[in-house]
């Protein structure tokens, strides 16, 4: 095999397209796509990207200093939590600055809701955050009764509620395996997945799916309780706080744990505001902002719930936030279990609703954050425009801010712990 | 016709072919126990549809890794790509030449053994570092970096703790420091502290769980090792668990008595038979501490790089020279020598 | 950083009392799961408590179905057959399969499309009217349209697919199955079946046998066009092998001899038939 001639550039495609794009313009009289700015001018390779930067920011990530290097964390990557691409600036170990590069799993859910009814909106809204599926069909149900003017009946409150914190449960003990799997503990993980697949079993006992439940209708949920769901849920209960204690065993005072976690990341409160971080992560900074408690919906005024916060915001503190979030939401099934009344699960509605013109915003806690949807009606039965908007995308816009001045091996561990879901970042 | 030295030449030659043939059987022993013992501590079964209760799998992989494409990549060094992985195993293998099998049973029986062996243990170093160098890769130049960074520097508390092993017993040779334990008990009593540290610098020294940072593979894919395929990272692959049991090895026979059998057993016997019992005893306790080592690997994360340099120079160091200190002390003092 | 300390002692004690724990993985296929009675993944279709199909063929869903994911057929109420999807599924599949065709040469296309040539289609139209336009009557409109033509040529057969609502697939696999000349010859044609079956009982060698006879290679015609020879994957001898068919009549099962006896006898009818129309 011959060596690459280093003086032979091989031309990337796009390249030329873009090169062959200019100069049919220029044939034409118009200007180039890209018009030419001294500013990038002398941009040669630097390795990653092959183009001259065309914002601010990425100017400021491609110059690179003496002894600093461009790696790239590639879209395939063992555990990026899914397509996402890193591009890290470092000096020998020391990371000096962190770009994410996003939109490698971007669907085109937002534009395909616009073609479809109320109801198949929300069906294609359960893969965006694929592991907290139920809080993705909460909030746009919440947007639509508002559009629609329909009050879900207690009864179904009460079951939303139940399966939402259930949902809540098995992402938040996910969160504690792919903490440690992502510093190298291979059995944390698999304990969790024992939790999950018990929760998961048990939704589908109620809702017919394990993983992309279609469980939510405009005005209720689709199903009520049976007799499978109640047992499984009562078998479940009986063992989980002791499964959660055996994962906790693995990892909590675990020394090397806390010695890759403590002080690494460490986000103040002030910084998360600022930035938009919701969820888990803002309270582990000592902000104590919930939306079960901010802005109620659904049944919480009716439990009893109290805002966790923890003081020093960095990894291991989300993590403690999070074992702590799951305790507060078995005691909320336990309430919620004494609670349910009974009654239909269902409003009457339509199968095809058209809502009056007007504009609607749904706001629900999912265990990564805030996650809301801002819907617009035009009065026809496809919604005009449905936008969502997703606390795992803020939560990475927090990297560039911790990550400085860290090494390459916290990029992974300080990811882990803010927990993002590429589905949800990329929609 | 000096049939000593011939007859010497050819029991050389037939131990060292043994040595590197069993190295193949050994390696995939160890693989598929890690792969049962792993599985089992997370509450699943690991392999057990090939072959009875899994038992074949491990060789299977090694077939098939003998199948795979061989892909080199376009701008690396074809040279030393393909002669990192040789360095590593050959290290691996030539130490295999002082183990203290059995009374009788060592390929190479020196009477400085112990130093050849830790001089040749670190000669994989130099495969792990052209292996990153030669991938023309950014991920395997950062492992190989960390690699040679890492076992460079555990290399120093693993030959110092040893040191005060020797001291006592006043030899450098595997065969006479087992001796030495059949006489006076084994050494993990006289030297626990040592014990320790060793038993921290091994695992460091052969990128093993919690320290394997070299091939951290939710962080740099596979480390040095990227850019390998088919055989060329079956020999890595092998290497490593080679040399973990080595290293198990070498850690019982300074430590736990080699070859001897514990107290209601006779250490030694004599003859064949001392060879078989020397053998059987020798295996039992590197497998219990191979194992101990897959528990680990099982249970614990990563240490980070630069933790795990801190731990060697600001911990295991100090420590290896406190004992050190305080070992000759004490046989100067008590008139150890040579007891 | 204190090496050992109690949190990975509290870890270590757990994977080891895990180790002697039962397990939890589940083995499939010995153990199966339980499934709950919602569970949505079942491909059912659902009896109503008459023991009919509720299924009443409304297309809504395959219509709806966001990655086109459904494909169903039924028939109207002229007694069409309508359908949502590919119909070979729901038909007999005339060409073989890729297992089949697995291991034969690349045969070259005997039919180059010749959408312009001229069809009498008002002829055709009353034809196919005059059988009552149902499906199952397409081979003998084919028998209809041989005689005419002399072949099956494939305008007739497009127009016949347009007004008969039959796939062009199905209509062309019925036409190379059913013997027809698809070309405009006036000879005879002799098929050598190619099935595995064919193949593994000497197919071979009545190919080969044919060969040497009529002096000409598999896809070839004779210099004085009484004969062309071509190799298909199935005559329609069912289980006859090896079998080889000329023009419609199937000869099976058949050895290297007695094949090209068959072929021998059927040149000196030609002859003594061609002979006769001269005189």
């Amino acid at each position: 095999m011959t060596k690459t001639d280093p003086e032979v550039r091989i031309p990337d495609p796009i390249d030329l397209d873009r090169a062959e794009e200019d100069r049919l313009r220029a044939a034409a009289g118009l200007a180039p796509v890209r018009p030419e700015r001294p500013e990038y001018a002398g941009f040669e390779q630097v390795g990653i990207p092959d183009r001259p930067p065309e914002t601010a920011r990425e100017m400021e990530v491609y110059s690179l200093a003496e002894g600093e290097m461009l790696l790239n964390m590639g879209p395939q990557h063992p555990s990026t939590h899914g397509v996402m691409r890193l591009l890290v600036k470092i000096r020998g170990e020391v990371i000096v600055d962190i770009d994410p590069v996003l939109g490698y799993l971007h669907r085109g859910i937002e534009k395909l809701c616009e073609n479809a009814t109320y109801t198949t909106v929300l069906t294609y809204v359960d893969p965006m955050d694929y592991l907290s599926t139920m809080h993705n069909e909460h909030a746009p149900a919440i947007a639509f009764e508002k559009l629609y003017g329909v009050r879900a009946p207690k009864r179904a409150e009460y079951i939303r509620a139940l399966v939402v914190e259930l949902n809540r449960i098995f992402s938040h003990g996910l969160m504690m395996g792919f903490l440690a799997l992502d510093m190298g503990g291979l059995t944390p993980i698999l304990y969790s997945f024992i939790n999950r697949d018990e929760i998961v079993d048990m939704l589908s006992a109620i809702s017919g799916q394990r993983m992309l439940f279609n469980f939510f209708r405009v005005g209720g949920v689709n199903f009520d309780v049976n007799d499978e769901f109640i047992s499984r849920l009562g078998t479940w209960r009986s063992h989980v706080l002791e499964n959660i204690e055996m994962n906790e065993w693995m990892i909590t005072e675990n020394e090397i744990f806390t010695a890759r976690t403590k002080g690494m990341g460490t986000l103040t409160g002030q910084e998360a505001i600022s930035l938009g971080v919701t969820g888990p992560n803002l309270r582990a900074s000592g902000v104590p902002f919930d939306v079960r408690k901010a802005h109620p919906y659904s049944i919480y005024p009716e439990l009893e719930l109290e805002v966790i916060t923890q003081e020093s915001g960095d990894s291991y503190a989300r993590y403690l936030q999070r074992i702590a979030e799951i305790k507060q939401s078995i005691h909320l099934i336990d309430q919620i279990v004494d609670k349910m009344p009974h009654g239909p699960v269902q409003a009457q509605v339509p199968g095809i609703i058209r809502p009056k013109p007007g504009r609607a915003y749904g706001a629900v806690e999912s265990p990564r954050g805030l996650y809301s949807v801002y819907a617009i009606s035009d009065g026809g039965p496809n919604p005009y425009r449905f936008r969502m908007r997703d606390p795992s995308f803020i939560s990475l816009q927090a990297m560039p801010k911790v990550m400085p001045g860290r090494l390459v091996a916290d990029t992974m561990a300080v990811m882990a712990s803010f927990d993002p879901v590429m589905g949800g970042v990329d929609k | 016709m000096d049939w000593e030295l011939i007859l010497g030449l050819g029991r050389f030659l037939l131990a060292t072919t043994l040595l590197l043939v069993l190295t193949i059987p050994t390696a995939f022993v160890i693989i598929q126990m890690e792969m049962k013992i792993i599985a089992q501590l997370a509450l699943r079964f690991g392999p057990n549809r090939v072959g009875p209760r899994g038992i074949f799998q491990s060789s299977i992989h090694g077939f098939k890794v003998l199948a795979k494409e061989d892909t080199v990549p376009d701008q690396a060094d074809r040279g030393t790509f393909t002669l990192a992985p040789w360095m590593v195993y050959m290290a691996a293998a030539m130490s295999m030449l002082v183990m203290p099998f059995a009374p009788g049973a060592i390929a190479a029986d020196f009477n400085i053994s112990i130093v050849y062996f830790f001089a040749v243990i670190g000669l994989s170093v130099v495969g792990l570092l052209v292996a990153g160098w030669a991938s023309y890769n950014k991920y395997s130049l950062l492992g190989g970096l960390r690699a040679a960074a890492q076992m460079v520097s555990y290399e120093i508390p693993l030959t110092l703790s040893i040191v005060g092993a020797v001291v006592l017993a006043g030899t450098l040779s595997f065969s006479e420091l087992i001796d030495w334990q059949r006489q006076h008990g084994w050494l993990l009593i006289w030297q626990p502290i040592g014990l320790g540290i060793f038993y921290v610098a091994s695992l460091a020294e052969i990128n093993r769980t919690p320290f394997d940072m070299v091939e951290a593979d939710s962080e740099l894919v596979a480390g040095p090792f990227t850019e390998y395929s088919g055989m060329r990272f079956g020999f890595f692959f092998f290497a490593e668990y080679v040399a973990l049991f080595i290293m198990s090895g070498i850690l019982i026979s300074l430590f736990f008595g080699g070859w001897l059998a514990p107290w209601p057993f006779p250490a030694e016997l004599g003859g064949f038979a001392g060879t078989l019992w020397g053998i059987f005893w020798f295996f039992l306790k590197t497998y219990l501490f191979v194992s101990i080592a897959v528990w680990m690997r099982g249970t614990l994360p990563r240490v980070r790089v630069d933790q795990l340099m801190g731990m060697a120079w600001k911990v295991l160091l100090p420590l290896a020279l406190v004992n050190l200190f305080v070992t000759a002390i004490a046989v100067v003092v008590f008139d150890l020598k040579g007891v | 950083m204190a090496f050992p300390g109690i949190g990975i002692a509290k870890g270590m004690v757990t994977t080891f009392r895990n180790f002697f724990a039962p397990k939890v993985t589940r083995q499939y296929p010995e153990e199966r799961p339980e499934i709950p009675d919602r569970w949505r993944g079942r491909l059912d279709l659902i009896y109503d408590p008459f023991g009919e199909h509720k299924c009443e063929v409304c297309f809504q869903c395959a219509q709806v179905c966001p990655v086109e994911a459904i494909d169903m057929s039924g028939f109207d109420s002229q007694g069409n057959r309508i359908r949502y999807g590919m119909p070979e599924i729901y038909d007999e599949r005339k060409d073989p399969n890729a297992y089949r065709r697995a291991g034969q040469h690349a045969r070259p296309m005997r039919n180059p499309a010749r959408w312009d040539e001229a069809i009498d289609t008002p002829w055709v139209t009353e034809t196919v009217a005059g059988f009552g336009g149902r499906p199952e009557s397409l081979v003998a409109i084919f028998r209809a349209v041989e005689d005419r033509y002399g072949y099956l040529p494939e305008r007739a057969m497009r127009v016949l697919s347009d007004q008969m609502s039959i796939h062009w697939a199905q209509v062309f696999g019925a036409a190379g199955l059913g013997g027809f000349r698809l070309l405009p010859a006036s000879g005879h044609i002799v098929t050598v079946c190619d099935c595995a079956a064919c193949r593994f009982s000497g197919g071979r060698e009545v190919l080969a046998a044919i060969e040497a006879e009529l002096d000409i290679r598999a896809g070839e015609e004779t210099p004085d066009g009484t004969f062309s020879l071509e190799v298909a994957s199935d005559v329609g001898a069912g289980s006859l092998s090896p079998a080889i068919r000329i023009d419609t009549l199937v000869f099976g099962p058949l050895d290297a001899d007695q094949a090209r006896h068959v072929v021998q006898e059927r040149r000196k009818a030609t002859a003594r038939s061609a002979a006769r129309a001269r005189s």
